[in-house]
């Protein structure tokens, strides 16, 4: 199958389970081209890991990821390519500059020698860093270094793109602008995938937003509903109450823990 | 691969720590050869020329060039590992190890250009150690160095080159260990198990040790052939190819 055309991201039944705790417990999800999904859920509630395993950076215990059609597994440059992520810590190598950094960036995300200068030219002035271009990003304040970890996660104008907690260090008009820049990226194709704790940020710009919650998705809320931050806690409550109620009955073999 | 090259090179050109790490390895063995070789020529019986006389075969270029081999032996070797534990280890100490999953450069990629470029450090280093040594040893009034003396170095600076490539292995410690701590932990290691091969009497078959035998060419030590020393580049190149295999399938957790 081609990467073009391809389901940007499907997630199968995936299982990931650390010791004796089941961190992400049989999770389906699918992400189509031009679609915004949002991931909330409470802190330990799977959201990084379920992205580090749709990004191959760990390994299920069951089920498949797949980015384009190709299983993460085995998934090569052709697939990567098309992606862009920040997950923990942003691409900020202390030693280099803003425009360093991105264009490293660039080029490991598969630009050309070529190419990549203009790319970079464009992502500065659009995440709002020229001010800094040539600062060494040890220099950076946490806000700005954040903008340098989503500019080098946008700098190849990936097709899929997952960002882990994007506004954790954004300043309101930092946040602004990435909203700004994920709706840009969905009207031009791409797949969105954000996890974030701002529930009022997340109505604002996703298309459909999944709560996680002790690793499993235990439903899709209405962005644009009423009072999303009740519905969020009605929804693990009810999901506590399921398991407390599954567990008494004597529970599944893959109950979460 | 040209990618991973280019970002990896743009790094290390960019390094404060690899910058005083190549001075310290430049200078600092020779400047310490320097030293015990002046103080093996002083009058007296101080502990220090007692000492230096007893490490050294003579005073002057001969001292000189001896004290440089048997000090860059170890020195050289925990100076270049330190460059190399900083290399493969700075993206698990800084946690940019993350942004280099879901790339279009291959993470083998990466680890093959850090080697490749290690290796030339490693070489450069070498290369330019012979002309720093020569330098010093004028500079503290040695004089021009005789037929001897200019042999001598030459076996130093192959000595430098074949410590590169045993340094190496300290990159498979900085990957597998994600860190510093175990590369530094393993780096003692190595220099540990040199020292112990040379009194156990294997050091001539022992990769980590024969350079050093060889370099200083003092025949107490016994001789070492050129089989021997091939060891060394095969070792390395065993670990380096492990150092990549490990960073293709290593996960995050």
């Amino acid at each position: 199958m081609s990467a073009r055309g391809a389901t940007p991201l499907r997630c199968d039944r995936l299982v990931k389970r650390f010791g004796d705790v089941t961190a992400i417990d049989r999770l389906d999800l699918h992400l189509d081209a031009g679609e915004v999904v949002a991931l909330i859920g409470l802190n330990g509630a799977g959201k990084t890991t379920f992205m580090r395993l749709a990004l191959a950076m760990i390994r299920p215990d069951g089920g498949t990821a797949s980015v384009f059609g190709r299983n993460v597994a085995t998934a090569g440059p052709d697939r990567w390519r098309a992606v862009g992520q920040m997950i923990e810590t942003p691409f900020a190598y202390p030693e280099l500059t803003v425009a360093e950094n991105l264009w490293a960036a660039a080029r490991l995300h598969g630009l050309s020698r070529s190419q990549a200068p203009g790319s970079v030219t464009w992502v500065i002035e659009r995440l709002g860093l020229g001010g800094y271009a040539d600062r060494r990003s040890s220099a950076l304040s946490l806000g700005n270094r954040q903008r340098l970890g989503l500019a080098s996660a946008l700098v190849h104008s990936p097709r899929l793109l997952i960002l882990d907690e994007p506004t954790s260090a954004l300043d309101p008009a930092g946040v602004v602008l990435l909203r700004d820049l994920v709706q840009e990226a969905a009207r031009t194709g791409a797949a969105v995938l954000v996890s974030s704790h701002h529930l009022d940020e997340v109505a604002r710009v996703a298309d459909r937003v999944e709560v996680i919650h002790r690793g499993r998705l235990v439903g899709e809320l209405p962005p644009r509903g009423l009072d999303l931050e009740h519905a969020f806690f009605e929804m693990v409550r009810a999901a506590d109450l399921d398991a407390t109620e599954s567990s008494a009955l004597g529970g599944s073999s893959e109950e979460v823990h | 691969m040209r990618a991973a090259f280019a970002v990896e090179l743009l790094k290390l050109r960019r390094s404060r720590v690899m910058l005083a790490t190549t001075l310290t390895v430049l200078l600092a063995p020779a400047l310490l050869a320097s030293a015990f070789a002046s103080a093996a020529g002083q009058p007296g019986a101080d502990p220090v020329t007692v000492k230096a006389r007893a490490m050294l075969p003579g005073t002057g270029w001969e001292g000189y060039v001896s004290a440089l081999a048997q000090v860059f032996a170890t020195a050289g070797l925990v100076g270049m590992g330190f460059g190399v534990a900083w290399c493969f280890g700075r993206e698990y100490a800084d946690r940019t190890i993350v942004s280099l999953y879901a790339s279009a450069t291959p993470r083998t990629a990466i680890a093959a250009a850090k080697l490749v470029l290690l290796t030339l450090w490693a070489v450069s280093i070498a290369v330019v150690l012979g002309p720093t040594a020569v330098l010093i040893g004028l500079a503290t009034g040695l004089g021009p160095p005789d037929a001897d003396a200019v042999a001598a170095l030459s076996r130093i600076v192959v000595l430098a080159m074949l410590t590169g490539l045993l340094a190496l292995i300290v990159a498979i410690f900085a990957s597998v260990g994600r860190g510093y701590l175990v590369a530094f932990g393993g780096l003692i290691g190595l220099v540990v198990a040199a020292q112990v091969a040379v009194l156990a009497g294997i050091g001539a078959w022992f990769p980590l040790s024969s350079p050093a035998l060889w370099a200083m060419a003092d025949p107490a030590l016994g001789s070492v052939s050129g089989a021997q020393l091939a060891l060394v580049p095969i070792a390395s190149s065993a670990v380096a190819l492990s150092t990549v295999a490990w960073w293709r399938r290593a996960p995050l957790d």
